[in-house]
């Protein structure tokens, strides 16, 4: 069986090098993206399996930063944009915020699942391992 | 005709309001029994189902009686318009007006339906509904409403384009006292009339699509799905054979138009009363619901805005926002009933010398007063409206202040056309010159009274203002609060986050020994990521709570400072390939007395900020230079990246202020370093200063330059 190709949207590049590490033991394809920018040109340029995204990172440049909270919420637009380009797409959110009203906005921009950081890697591999067997069941 | 519509129930709602307050019915609801126009009420809309084509249905409309209402004589005559009452004043004091043939053609080359006019000023006379049938054949109804005993509006029909064929009975018509004759020729020679001109009641505006759009209007404020309405009314008219009214059926329409017209105006002069105090109430009701949702909220003035010009019969209403807290500043927040392209111009801040001594002119007198905008030519929002009207306007603006607030100064313009032009107007195309320029000198459109119940519903729009304001005061320093406990949450959980990936990698994953032996160092600038923001938060503590304490007796080594915080910070800049540079001359510097401890979260602050806004591959330059006799330092920490816009150079000091382009660079950050370095510099009477070069195309040479003074 082929491996399950995940995107991953990440800013901190510590964070990114060392969950594609991890990821990779669980035996993903983890293609990083270091910005949103990044992370959207890889979306419409390329298949995957899943999308895993950060909340808070630095606004793309089409994107006004008070739209989205001065960064904090960019990731809600990305993946409101994701979700719109590839509607079956699972997106697994990770996200350090715990405001209701900001976790309710994610959920109705279509993430499929929220992971509250910090997260281990088994965590991570328990989510994607089950919304991706719901995806092709 | 030009004419306020009030067809659909947001508009009849809003002038019925503005007559009662309080809550009044759609004008037809989803239910039997539901709206204005149920029960009773009901058979005005069966009247429109029965009596008309199916392709159209018939607008109804509420005329105020008041200057507000505008007849437009002839489009052709360029922003010339003459009132409705000074065109049945007109009408009324002109002799024969009924049976000259001169008068009619006059009234004809106006391009309105003389019989309309003539039964409008029929009902005013006899104060009762009346209903008739147009000269072009189709059936109308005009009714007088009464506010306290004072004539306050008119609710009326229009004319309707008829089915072509259609036969009208000539008793029916004598019967209505209609003075032309409506035959199959005359009907023949009003449809010809109507498609060779356009116009002819319309006044440009295709009157059937205006309907359509106002019914989607009426589904919208219902809630109800497009064209709901419409099908409503399509469907139950294909259900009836009758495609065109019969003679008996006429009668019957006629009969139940007057009792409908009837019902409608005893309902409005029973039910809404025009109390002046209850306005203020409805302002109050409707701004409250509109404060718990801030983006409804300019909506809604500009809603009262609009039901002001209407009660007290002016043009237009701006509501103006002064702030002298910097630099005067004259700022439109809502206007309502000006030209579309005036406002496109007025969408502006305007800072001028010239709004101090308007202010100050407004402050003395907080009554309404009037301005002669000529004087204050010089202030471009107040120019526009000067230009709109002319050189020697009679009645340029009157002001009205309504409250004050954190050095905002709200306050409004109301203004009414230029009386002068106006009689111009007439004077073209009235023959009767002298009746209309006497009844324009005797106009009197705003007494005392008046003036003083305006103050006061304006003071109150002012309050309201206010009281957004306030909210949104509160509002944002929630968020800002909520923004901050994010921000530290992100400070504290990313780094340890990373700890934990990496301190699972290590244990778990496959990994080669270069690549354990750099994720162990990522650990390590991860702990001094943490450190630096626990010593932060710690520090602001302290200075929130006024017990930060430095030990000035301290001799510090300023290299030896530098080169520690650069080599606990060298693993984060060598991230982004960014190399911190000390100038060697610093280690022959004198040692200096300050708190050894507070100086590293100093430097830190600074390097690490130079690290997130630098670009990749540059260099982080410290350097500097010591006074030799009393110690004082200079230090400059320069690096290469983003730029510190001028505005926001004294605000990056503020706490918990983060610079636009900051945000865009890195999202995270509590905004709170620099409050500590500004700390720090002014515990030790120096300064702080900071330039912002650009170097090459989009790049800035940033410099912050620490003063410390010696002892």
């Amino acid at each position: 069986m082929s491996k399950k190709r995940i995107l991953f949207i990440e800013d901190e590049k510590f964070t990114l090098e060392q969950l594609q590490i991890a990821l990779e033991d669980y035996d993903y394809e983890i293609v990083p993206a270091s910005s949103a920018t990044e992370g959207m040109n890889l979306v419409s340029k390329l298949n995957f399996d899943a999308v895993l995204l950060d909340i808070m990172m630095p606004p793309p440049e089409d994107i006004d930063p008070e739209i989205v909270g001065n960064g904090r919420t960019t990731g809600v637009e990305i993946c409101r944009r994701i979700r719109h380009l590839k509607p079956e797409l699972p997106i697994v959110v990770l996200s350090v915020v715990r405001d209701p009203g900001i976790l309710r906005r994610i959920n109705e921009a279509g993430a499929d699942e929220i992971i509250n950081k910090p997260a281990l890697p088994s965590k991570i591999n328990d989510t994607l391992s089950r919304i991706l067997h719901n995806s092709t069941s | 005709m030009e004419t306020t519509y009030l067809t659909t129930p947001p508009e009849m709602e809003r002038l019925l309001k503005k007559y009662g307050g309080g809550t009044i019915p759609p004008l037809f609801g989803t239910q039997e029994d539901e709206g204005l126009l149920g029960n009773k009420g009901e058979e005005i809309l069966n009247i429109y189902l029965m009596g008309f084509s199916k392709t159209y249905n018939m607008p109804l409309y509420l005329t105020p009686i008041s200057e507000t209402h505008n007849i437009n004589l002839k489009s052709s005559i360029d922003d010339e318009i003459l009132s409705y009452e000074s065109l049945r004043e007109m009408l009324l004091s002109c002799e024969n007006l009924h049976s000259s043939t001169e008068k009619e053609d006059n009234l004809n080359s106006y391009e309105i339906c003389k019989n309309c006019i003539e039964k409008n000023i029929l009902a005013l006379k006899n104060k009762k509904a009346m209903s008739y049938i147009c000269w072009t054949g189709m059936i109308c109804f005009v009714a007088p409403v009464f506010v306290s005993g004072k004539l306050s509006a008119i609710l009326s029909t229009n004319c309707r384009k008829p089915k072509e064929g259609a036969i009208w009975p000539i008793n029916l018509i004598e019967r209505d006292c209609c003075l032309l004759p409506i035959n199959e020729n005359n009907i023949h020679d009003g449809l010809r009339k109507w498609n060779e001109n356009s116009s002819l009641v319309t006044d440009k505006i295709d009157i059937w699509s205006e309907s359509r759009r106002r019914i989607r209007e009426c589904e919208e404020f219902l809630n109800l799905k497009p064209n709901e309405i419409l099908n409503v009314i399509v469907d139950r008219f294909n259900n009836n054979e009758i495609n065109e009214v019969t003679p008996t059926e006429v009668e019957t329409i006629l009969e139940h138009l007057t009792q409908a017209s009837e019902y409608l105006s005893d309902l409005l002069n029973k039910n809404y009363r025009l109390e002046k105090e209850s306005i203020i109430g409805w302002i109050r009701a409707e701004m409250g619901s509109a404060l718990s949702s801030i983006d409804g909220f300019w909506d809604k003035i500009q809603w009262c805005l609009e039901n002001l010009i209407r009660l007290i019969g002016m043009d237009y209403v701006l509501l103006l926002s002064y702030d002298k807290t910097n630099i005067p500043n004259l700022q439109l927040l809502c206007q309502h009933g000006l030209h579309e392209e005036s406002i496109i111009a007025m969408q502006y801040d305007y800072a001028t010398s010239q709004l101090d001594d308007f202010i100050d002119k407004i402050k003395v007198n907080e009554q309404i007063q009037e301005i002669d905008l000529h004087k204050y030519r010089d202030v471009p929002i107040l120019n526009i409206l000067y230009s709109l009207y002319g050189k020697g306007a009679d009645y340029p603006v009157l002001t009205v202040s309504s409250n004050r607030y954190n050095g905002r100064f709200i306050f409004m313009i109301l203004g009414k056309r230029n009386p002068l032009s106006k009689r111009r107007a007439i004077t073209k195309m009235s023959s009767e010159k002298i009746i209309a320029q006497n009844f324009i000198q005797t106009e009197n459109w705003l007494i005392d009274d008046d003036k003083e119940y305006l103050t006061t519903i304006i003071r109150e729009i002012g309050i309201i203002v206010h009281v957004f304001f306030s909210m949104k005061k509160i509002q944002s320093a929630k968020e800002e609060q909520t923004n901050l406990i994010e921000s530290v949450a992100h400070d504290l959980k990313t780094p340890i986050n990373n700890i934990m990936l990496a301190a699972d990698n290590l244990r778990n994953a496959r990994m080669s020994p270069e690549r354990a032996s750099r994720t162990i160092a990522g650990v390590v600038t991860q702990l001094e990521r943490l450190n630096l923001f626990a010593q932060k938060a710690w520090m602001l503590e302290q200075i929130r709570q006024n017990e930060l304490s430095y030990n000035d007796e301290e001799s510090v080594n300023i290299y030896k400072i530098l080169s520690e915080c650069r080599d606990m910070i060298s693993d984060l800049a060598a991230e982004k390939s960014i190399e911190i540079r000390i100038d060697p001359e610093i280690e022959n510097w004198q040692d200096v007395h300050i708190d050894a401890e507070k100086f590293a979260i100093v430097v830190m602050n600074l390097i690490h900020n130079g690290i997130k806004y630098s670009f990749p591959e540059t260099h982080i330059e410290i350097s500097g230079w010591q006074d030799t006799i009393n110690s004082g330092v200079v230090l400059n920490f320069s690096n290469e990246g983003i730029p510190i816009n001028e505005a926001e150079k004294d605000r990056i000091f503020e706490r918990h202020y983060r610079s636009k382009e900051a945000i865009r660079t890195d999202p995270t950050g509590s905004g709170i370093g620099l409050v500590l370095v500004k700390d720090f510099v002014d515990h030790y009477k120096g300064r702080i200063d900071v330039r912002s070069t650009e170097i090459r195309f989009g790049r800035y040479l940033n410099i912050f330059s620490i003063y410390l003074p010696g002892r």
